[in-house]
């Protein structure tokens, strides 16, 4: 699918971040169309997390912009970066440990609905029963009252992903959404992944070390190597490049 | 935490504990009654921050004594009546609580508790130093009468209604949206950030709310002492309230009344009965945060659970 031409939602030119004299990110440009889906694979230390945590603005670069539907926005703090649009899960998920799953939600709820420093009670009545829906439709209603401690490694991948859904963005970062999950789970998981966010309208840019998952689920695969973009195009552009087998496909992943 | 109604019975007998316990504790009982409400508030206001949003400050008793100090000032120095005073000592303390907050929560964790001690530092060295205006080391006397002139039991009676009040406020707080939020971003400020707030200012409103509550605490000890030392606002005040917290229970709204009630009793009797009471309080620290880590109130749970045989969670 290809998405509606014009501007990118996404545009990041030349983003570079270094750890002390360690080069994590060498100069990354990549751009997302609106509503496009984008994998973003390499092997382990390729500089995908930094990538995201740069684009979310949780690092700062150390040179390069990044454009949000045009707008600069270099520089931001992570909420305002959210209340752009932009949502985000973390590789190690982030959730409200001693909260329930429910809590979790409404708490994520309040924040996209600017109800965060509100003292009404009826809004969290309100506001659970949405809550109960989404639940709903990620497969961890059941849960709902339990701890976030408390709930497997992969359901908790999934309270995370209902969150950051919670904050309605158009532009979607997931890294790592599956990690940890077994097979059946990870291409359930990713499967409601590409349903909402084609049945939303939103871009999608995701981490994932299963390549099956990988060509089932993206428009393009942005392919990352030490800190570079190492290669770009379609699923079968992808497969059929030599170098990208040779460094990525072809070493076990 | 999260049963969001209030009881009213257990508030009512708990007024009512209260309340018999100023009628029939003779002499010594409602100064004793009166010191351990106003321990309570200030614990509480301390727990907002330590059990809901992840902050420990080891400078609370600053806004305690600026709420002293609120009162003290506006009497002596500005001729104001009592009653106005009482309101001047709250809004002290909640205004330099904006201000040290808006330099605090630049920092978490152990950097975010030495600001809080610095800011503490601060207050009790300017309160100490400050002699044309604070009074200094001999602080601020004979501005009022102790207890507005009321009866012992009387004026408990009053602290009893403005510190249930404050409770109620602050349960309010916790229970709802702000005190999710305020909860969320104890656990994890990142997450709150990519979900679109900045923790930072939920840190600041929290902080302020505690301060403002120290405050009135403060006020109404100066009340009944009808004095204000520069003690109040240091680290020996501090530290009660830290180990109040500790005692009553982290991760519970009652934890700072629970280690009120015990901490007062403690300070109280158990000095009559040998004269290492450091020693005593010291102990006992050693053994809640050893074998109940989660105090008074966590044991309290447990004991709950075990009685209606639940499995532990
Ligand atoms: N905070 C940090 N300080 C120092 N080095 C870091 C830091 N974060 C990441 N790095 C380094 O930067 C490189 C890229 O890390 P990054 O986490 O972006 O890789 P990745 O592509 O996400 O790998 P993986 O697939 O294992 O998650 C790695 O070599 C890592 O060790
Ligand atoms: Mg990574």
């Amino acid at each position: 699918m290809t998405a509606t031409a014009g501007r990118p939602i996404l545009e990041a030119e030349g983003v570079a971040r270094q750890f002390g004299r360690f080069v994590a990110l060498g100069g990354v440009d990549l751009a997302l169309e609106a509503g496009e889906k984008r994998a973003l694979i390499g092997p382990n230390g390729a500089g995908k997390s930094t990538f995201i945590n740069v684009v979310g603005g949780q690092l700062a670069a150390s040179a390069g912009t990044i454009r949000l539907d045009g707008r600069d926005v270099t520089g931001l703090q992570p909420h305002q970066l959210a209340r752009s649009g932009l949502g985000r899960t973390f590789q190690i998920s982030r959730t409200y440990r001693q909260m329930s799953v429910r809590e979790n939600l409404v708490a994520a709820y309040l924040v996209a609905r600017g109800h965060g420093y509100s003292l009404s009670r009826g809004r969290l009545r309100a506001l659970a029963a949405e809550a109960e829906a989404l639940l709903e439709r990620v497969g961890i209603a059941g849960l709902a009252e339990r701890p976030a401690d408390d709930i497997s490694h992969g359901d908790r991948k999934r309270l995370e992903f209902a969150m950051v859904l919670a904050g309605e963005p158009r532009l979607l970062l997931l890294d790592e959404p599956t990690a940890g999950m077994g097979l059946k789970e990870r291409h359930e998981l990713m499967d409601l992944v590409a349903e909402e966010a084609s049945g939303r309208g939103l871009t999608l840019l995701f981490v994932e070390h299963d390549i099956d998952v990988v060509f089932r689920i993206a428009d393009r695969i942005t392919v990352m190597a030490r800190g570079q973009v190492f290669a770009e195009g379609t699923a079968d552009e992808i497969a059929a490049d030599r170098e990208v087998q040779r460094i990525y496909l072809g070493e076990g992943h | 935490m999260s049963a969001a109604r209030i009881d009213w019975r257990i508030v009512a007998a708990g007024c009512l504990a209260v309340l018999a316990a100023i009628a029939l504790g003779g002499r010594g009982g409602a100064p004793l009654v009166t010191e351990m409400l106003l321990m309570a508030l200030f614990a509480s206001s301390l727990n907002l921050l330590m059990s809901y949003g992840g902050m420990v400050s080891f400078g609370h008793a600053a806004f305690f004594g600026l709420g002293a100090y609120g009162l003290a000032l506006a009497v002596s120095r500005f001729g104001l009546p009592v009653a106005a005073g009482l309101a001047c000592g709250p809004l002290l303390a909640g205004l330099l609580a904006l201000v040290f907050g808006t330099l605090c929560v630049r920092l978490s964790h152990i950097y975010f508790a030495m600001l809080t001690l610095a800011c503490g530092q601060i207050t009790f060295t300017v309160l100490f130093q400050w002699y044309d205006f604070t009074g200094g080391d001999t602080g601020i006397t004979g501005f009022m009468a102790p207890a507005f002139g009321l009866d012992e039991r009387w004026f408990a009676v009053v602290v009893l209604g403005v510190v249930v009040a404050c409770l109620l406020a602050l349960w309010r707080v916790v229970n709802a949206p702000l005190g999710i939020t305020i909860r969320s971003v104890g656990e994890d400020p990142e997450r709150v950030s990519a979900s679109g707030l900045n923790p930072r200012r939920v840190q600041l409103t929290a902080f302020v709310i505690a301060g403002t509550l120290a405050g009135v605490a403060g006020s109404l000890f100066a009340a009944l002492q009808g004095n204000a030392f520069p003690d109040y606002a240091g680290l020996g005040f501090t530290l009660d309230s830290l180990i109040m917290v500790v005692l009553g229970g982290l991760r519970s709204f009652g934890g700072g009344l629970y280690g009120a009630v015990i901490y007062v009793l403690l300070r109280n009797y158990v000095p009559l009965l040998v004269t290492e009471w450091e020693l005593v309080i010291g102990v006992i620290l050693l053994l809640v945060v050893l074998w109940s880590p989660e105090g008074f109130a966590g044991g309290l749970q447990r004991i709950g659970r075990r009685l209606r045989s639940e499995p532990r969670p």
